[in-house]
């Protein structure tokens, strides 16, 4: 299927493999750094998913799962490591059953659901040590209750990311853009996507509309939240995820702004209700599209594959309502049942420390602890990331995936389906935000 | 002793054999029934007792909902649809998968040369997996970069690209080509062995009758072969209804559920949405509809005198 992200990450990180194989020798110690405490003793399970193919994230999680016990001897430490593809299943197994480890890492998506099913423990941010300010705010929110008004935190962020906008700079200057300045409205985008068109005959945006994939609401739901429109309230400051607001003007300005690039200008490719991130990474790369929204292993992979492509990046453009970005990332949680919490938050501790949260946020992510954002080894990864400051700057912009029992379907189908009905001219923009809307309340009932 | 023999056969009460030597041949299959019965028959049973259980949304219990599930079944257009595009896909690739079978059957039954060759080579695409399939042909349909789209634009025969997985009307087609593609080997080398096991004395007697090839063709081979069509047919027809990969990586249902197969939907219903007592529910209504088709089939391959 042509060169992905994936398979950059696989090779790409054979780079840094070398010299971060040795487990917090050759890092400069960063500020808050860890103190192992080597009295704690007892069982400890932890379960963690793999981070392949990103190969130089793979030998992180083998330095730190060979390092933790080596520093703590008297901890007996069980280890388990799966495939990203059937972990959730095998986590929601565990906890019906009652098998679940002590202390499992989740995506950030999946935490709503083990908290709403009361098998987590409430996770102190005192006896961590690590202040709340460290993590950002929307990272906590996704590891609380949100029928909860006390804010009780049942588990902390290991990762957070978001996306940013990539551009080909010569292809912004055939089409008599200037090449260094990005759309800085949604509008501007479409604008700039028809000019793109109209003069090099190619697609202006890359745009990803595909059924039943995480990829389109993740390029879709920024510009939703830009216009002011919203699945819940999950623009608020405490969102209750109660309320449906997803047929409201700012949705159906956002799609009609999709549907004005598709069916109107026709400027982004024919195969949109057809692609996925890779699909649009191939167009980009052969310069057959010259925007697209993406992670900072795709621009990096972008520039090793086709170096010719004059390569820039930046923040999302705005809308009349905000910038916005998709939150993504991972928690960790501590199970309800576990019998050894003291050897938990050790690891917890050593996990977050900043060298070490840096190092395990692979090359697809970044550190939760903003501590870590200044750590010898962030500042390595930041060499072998293009544009890695520019996603930084762009995780403050970000906003929570619904946080819901019912999010899976919300996010993979309900938003695929309604932005496809308004590009097929199956449905006006309000009619399909309306069908959206019965959709939601229908699937928060079940 | 002869004489004791046959008083024995003549009007002698049978001795009832021994209780161990009537017990035994149940011991030999029982681990293999006990295998289907584990692997089978209790995934099967454990399925229609999720079906009336829902999970709540709020922890991991299920509760239970009686027919609650099924009446989601059949209230969802989206369950319907996809129903219609499973007909479709089935019909359509069984089909085209006979008569292409057929004709590459008749092909290479013909051959005089090269026949080990060209039938290696028709084989090709039932020995390569599914997903590599979908993938070359994804890549082959794709309407910005794809071989076939570009080809056709080259030679001036269109203008615009034919958006043969992003049309309503053509997603589903072009993905039944190439499930045809993937799967008429299957059919060739079934009806190639029934070909080859045609009486020849039925041939030559059609041949002395001055038969035209296509009466020869259409009154004696076909007929002869009538039981391995049927059998192919069934197998053709249950492997293309239970299909999943073909059009989960080719469009993943796109464009808005058109390419849509119901192995798809219970999919997502099971490990998108996490609603296993629904997912349940639409497998033991799936079930019931194969069910009644192969009630149908094992009825007419009884008539045609396939099976006993």
């Amino acid at each position: 299927m042509g060169l992905t992200r994936r398979s950059f990450i696989k090779a790409g990180g054979a780079a840094l493999i070398g010299a971060s194989a040795i487990p917090q020798r050759g890092w400069a110690a960063a500020a808050g750094e860890y103190a192992p405490n080597k009295t704690i003793s007892g069982d400890l399970g932890v379960w963690d998913w793999s981070a392949a193919p990103d190969n130089y994230g793979v030998a992180q999680q083998q330095a730190f799962y060979n390092w933790f016990p080596e520093q703590h001897p008297k901890i007996k430490f069980r280890m388990t490591m799966y495939g990203y593809t059937d972990y959730l299943p095998k986590l929601e197994i565990s906890f019906r059953g009652g098998g679940a480890p002590d202390i499992v890492r989740v995506a950030i998506a999946w935490s709503s659901e083990f908290i709403n099913a009361g098998v987590l423990r409430p996770i102190d941010l005192n006896q961590l040590g690590i202040p709340a300010t460290n993590f950002w705010p929307q990272a906590l929110q996704t590891n609380q209750n949100p029928s909860d008004p006390s804010g009780t935190l049942y588990g902390i962020p290991s990762n957070n990311e978001a996306m940013m906008l990539v551009w080909n700079k010569g292809m912004f200057r055939a089409a008599g853009l200037d090449p260094d300045k990005p759309p800085a409205t949604w509008d501007d985008l479409a604008s700039y996507s028809k000019r793109i068109k109209d003069k090099t005959g190619q697609a202006g945006f890359g745009m990803v509309a595909k059924l039943n994939n995480g990829n389109t609401p993740f390029r879709f739901a920024p510009a939703m939240w830009a216009y002011g429109g919203s699945i819940f309230d999950e623009l608020t400051a405490k969102p209750t995820w109660k309320e449906v607001r997803i047929d409201s003007p700012g949705t159906v300005a956002a799609l009609q702004l999709y549907d004005r690039m598709y069916n109107v200008d026709k400027s982004v490719q024919s195969s949109a209700l057809d692609s996925a991130q890779p699909d649009v990474a191939n167009l980009f790369l052969a310069e057959k599209a010259a925007m697209m929204i993406c992670h900072p292993s795709d621009a990096a992979l972008a520039h090793q594959t086709n170096p010719k492509i004059e390569l820039a990046a930046g923040l999302l453009p705005m809308g009349p309502a905000r910038r916005a970005v998709v939150f993504g990332g991972s928690n960790f949680h501590i199970n309800k049942n576990s019998t050894n919490v003291d050897a938990a938050y050790e690891f917890l501790r050593a996990y977050e420390s900043p060298n070490w949260n840096a190092r395990l946020a692979g090359l697809g992510s970044n550190p939760a602890n903003r501590a870590a954002n200044n750590a010898p080894a962030q500042i390595e990864r930041n060499k072998l990331l293009l544009f890695n400051d520019v996603t930084i700057e762009m995780v403050k912009y970000g906003v929570n995936v619904p946080l819901v029992s019912a999010g899976a379907h919300i996010w993979n189908e309900t938003i695929p389906t309604m932005l496809q009905k308004v590009l097929l001219k199956q449905a006006s923009p309000q009619e399909a935000a309306s069908a959206a809307a019965a959709d939601v309340k229908q699937s928060m009932k079940s | 002793m002869g004489a004791v023999r046959a008083a024995a056969y003549e009007g002698a009460t049978p001795r009832r054999p021994p209780l161990l030597s009537r017990v035994t041949p149940y011991l030999f299959v029982l681990p293999a029934v006990a295998l289907v019965a584990v692997v089978m028959a209790y995934p099967f049973l454990y399925s229609v007792y999720l079906s009336f259980f829902r999970n709540t949304s709020d922890s991991f219990r299920q509760t239970f909902t009686g027919l609650g599930n099924y009446q989601v079944v059949f209230t969802d257009p989206v369950f319907y649809l996809d129903v219609r595009n499973t007909l479709v896909w089935t019909v359509g690739s069984t089909a085209a998968g006979m008569l292409l079978g057929l004709a590459a059957a008749v092909a290479v039954n013909n051959l005089k040369v090269l026949r080990g060759p060209v039938r290696a080579a028709l084989l090709m695409p039932y020995v390569v997996g599914y997903v590599v399939a979908s993938y070359a042909w994804l890549w082959l349909y794709q309407s910005d970069y794809g071989l076939i789209d570009g080809e056709l634009i080259a030679w001036h025969l269109i203008k615009d690209p034919i958006l043969f997985l992003t049309s309503i009307n053509l997603a589903l087609p072009s993905l039944i080509l190439t499930n045809v593609w993937k799967t008429f080997p299957f059919a060739m080398l079934m009806l190639l062995a029934g070909l080859q096991n045609v009486p020849e004395q039925l041939l030559m007697a059609a041949r002395l009758d001055r038969a035209t090839a296509w009466r020869t063709f259409w009154e004696v081979t076909i007929p002869a072969i009538r039981p391995v069509l049927l059998v192919t047919m069934m197998l053709l027809t249950l492997q293309n209804f239970n299909s999943f990969t073909i059009p989960w990586v080719m469009t993943g249902g796109s464009p808005l559920h058109h390419s849509e197969v119901i192995t798809n939907y219970i999919y997502n219903q099971a490990f998108t949405d996490h609603k296993f007592g629904l997912a349940a529910a639409t497998s033991c209504v799936t079930s019931i509809l194969l069910m009644g088709f192969a009630v149908v089939y094992v009825r007419t391959l009884t008539r045609a005198g396939v099976s006993r």
